[in-house]
């Protein structure tokens, strides 16, 4: 086995040990059925709480599309909830090891920062994809069962875009894992811009084409309209060399050792 | 009340139709608090404020298991 | 097998941890790094195992550059700190390949390596439970693993309490009979008992570079001790009357003796003793324990 294996192994050991297999994948799924639950009894329960008090039901509510509501899965659950407990999941992911002082170590060993880096990213991409496109199907059976069927084609092209962006919340969280040395710090810093470049989306559409986070939103649009935004390909490039260059200032820091000069 | 009105109006949903979908949902729950339970029971020597987590494990729905993963793991002390 | 530290500094903010060190090891040494605490030991040993880089200088492993050269190192760290949800046959086998060792190797070797450190019936405990004096000897295992040339260990024994730093301090005298160790310690005592060749250093520079039994010798005054029973009182009046003898101090039966020359005259003393029927308890050549000469040396260069 080559170094890369080995330390993507260990990944997937500390994650069956630690039952991070087990809750991420569960959040997720809990998070996807929320959304379509909420929006099929939403109309009704607010019927029988308010109507003895003159409240007006926006009448669209009850007529939902299947892939709105879908849509509404990743922009309102996945985005929010999902992202936070990615983020907080991951935090510890690179920082843990300099803790405790188990990074200095592997490099002690003819292991290169590269395959260091490639089995924590790759490893917990996979992991983390997993975990969302069950959460999302999931989410797609009880869209289907409750409201309207989606297009099997959109469902698949909307699931890789919004997995684009999960790359980049991955790589993105990995990065600040490397660069501080509190828990607290990395989360805050990953959620506040991530979260950030997320609620930016839609303002401007020069902004979105070299946002990671407009990802999501075509995501939703494929889902919502059925068709792909002209603009997608860029948000496309954008994302991937935005996940290029946190990986590559991962690798810097690593490389010049900057994680353990006092 | 209009709030107690409420509530009994609530009541003539069909509880029946309901539960296929809502079951999902209260197993994983469950599933959640129980793998989060056991773990802090047979790491109950080497944790912190393991009545505490006890506590939040069962109480805070959901996000009481999820809390307890991310950071209540953390063992006491490192010898 | 040949490590050469060639003019090593490294300099953090302000402060020079090590300031332009120099030294060469050949195959077969175990040499001790000696060093009050805060003197860089720990800095240098990292610069060696390639876990910081220097700021000036080089480290060189059989005249390649020690980057290139992890294989043949074997590090084992001040805090051997290992990911506590692993077994201790997890850890080697994770350890083992990361440089590169091959399944069937491991599977034969991890057995035979934990029986030497002392740790057979252990493998399939987490390291969660592990006693300091266990992870450090799986530390030494881990080390040894993969056969290096070399092996670097910073501060041993020095967090272990009596019972576990005999026990490591026992393994360590065993591996060093077909290994090049290369370990730093603030505990004379050890240092003493291990290593035959000591560095000495303090703030960030070598001091001295020498061998035990040289390093004796040459702080060794021309003084005998000698210890007499009360009867002999009165040979001490003899004794400050003989020509060789240059002074003597009396702290009741004990005497310093201070001589000419101390390899000709120890047996004169000795012969004139006999010859007057002394009671002797103990008849020595005063050396400066090598606490003492380290006092000296880090003290008052």
């Amino acid at each position: 086995m080559n170094n890369f294996a080995v330390l993507a192994k260990k990944e997937f050991v500390q994650m069956v040990r630690e039952f991070k297999v087990i809750w991420l994948p569960l959040v997720f799924i809990f998070l996807g059925i929320t959304q379509p639950v909420v929006s099929y009894y939403l109309p009704s329960i607010l019927e029988a709480l308010g109507g003895g008090q003159g409240i007006t039901i926006d009448p669209s509510m009850a007529a939902q599309k299947g892939g709105e509501v879908l849509a509404s899965t990743l922009g309102s659950q996945f985005d929010q909830l999902g992202v936070m407990i990615i983020i907080v999941s991951m935090m510890g992911v690179v920082q843990s090891d300099k803790a405790n002082g188990m990074l200095a170590f592997i490099l002690t060993r003819p292991v290169t920062v590269g395959s260091y880096i490639s089995g924590k990213i790759i490893s917990n991409y996979l992991f983390v994809a997993c975990s969302v496109a069950l959460g999302y199907l999931v989410s797609y059976l009880y869209v289907v069962f409750l409201f309207t069927s989606v297009d099997f084609g959109d469902l698949i092209v909307a699931l890789l875009f919004y997995l684009l962006w999960i790359l980049f919340i991955v790589s993105f969280t990995t990065m600040i894992s490397t660069i501080f040395n509190s828990q607290g710090i990395i989360a805050l810093i990953s959620i506040v811009f991530l979260l950030g470049c997320r609620i930016i989306v839609g303002l401007s559409p020069v902004i979105d084409n070299v946002n990671p986070a407009s990802m999501s939103k075509h995501a939703m649009e494929v889902l919502i309209l059925g068709t792909v935004n002209s603009q997608a390909l860029w948000g496309v490039l954008a994302a991937l060399a935005w996940t290029a260059v946190t990986i590559l200032i991962t690798n810097i820091w690593i490389s010049k050792k900057k994680f353990n000069n006092e | 009340m209009e709030l107690h009105y409420g509530w009994n109006e609530l009541k003539d949903i069909d509880f029946m139709s309901i539960l296929p979908i809502i079951l999902p949902v209260i197993a994983i729950g469950m599933i959640l608090v129980l793998i989060a339970l056991i773990d802090l029971y047979r790491n109950r020597k080497t944790r912190k404020n393991v009545l505490l987590w006890t506590l939040i494990i069962i109480f805070a729905n959901t996000i009481g298991p999820i809390l307890y993963f991310v950071i209540g793991r953390k063992d006491s002390e490192r010898i | 097998m040949k490590l050469e530290i060639k003019n090593v500094t490294k300099k953090f903010k302000e402060k020079t941890a090590v300031n332009n060190f120099s030294m060469e090891l050949q195959s077969g040494e175990c040499v001790g790094l000696i060093g009050p605490n805060g003197a860089g030991k720990s800095t240098l040993i990292k610069v060696i195992a390639d876990i910081i880089d220097p700021s000036t200088g080089e480290v060189l492993l059989d005249g390649k550059k020690i980057s290139k050269m992890k294989k043949e190192i074997g590090y084992l760290p001040q805090y051997p700190n290992f990911f506590q949800w692993m077994t201790a046959k997890e850890t080697l086998t994770f350890m083992g390949q990361l440089s590169g060792i091959k399944r069937e190797e491991l599977l034969n070797g991890i057995p035979e390596i934990l029986s030497k450190v002392g740790l057979s019936g252990e493998e399939n405990s987490k390291v969660r439970t592990f006693s300091g004096g266990m992870k450090q000897r799986l530390g030494i295992a881990q080390a040894l693993l993969h056969k290096p040339a070399l092996i670097v260990m910073d501060e041993p024994v020095s967090a272990l309490d009596p019972i576990g730093r005999r026990e490591v301090l026992n393994i360590i005298k065993e591996i060093k009979k077909d290994t090049t160790i290369l370990l730093s310690t603030h505990i004379l005592s050890d240092a003493e008992e291990i290593c035959e060749r000591f560095v000495i250093i303090k703030s960030g520079k070598k001091i001295e570079d020498t061998t035990m039994s040289e390093l004796l010798n040459r702080n060794s005054g021309n003084k005998i001790n000698v210890d007499i029973t009360s009867k002999s009182q009165k040979w001490i009046e003899n004794v400050k009357s003989l020509n060789f003898v240059k002074g003597v101090e009396v702290m009741g039966n004990k005497l310093k003796i201070e001589v000419e020359d101390i390899e000709s005259n120890k047996n004169m003393l000795l012969a004139n003793a006999l010859e007057h029927n002394v009671d002797l308890v103990r008849f020595e050549i005063d050396n400066d324990t090598l606490e003492e000469i380290f006092l000296k040396l880090v003290v008052e260069k």
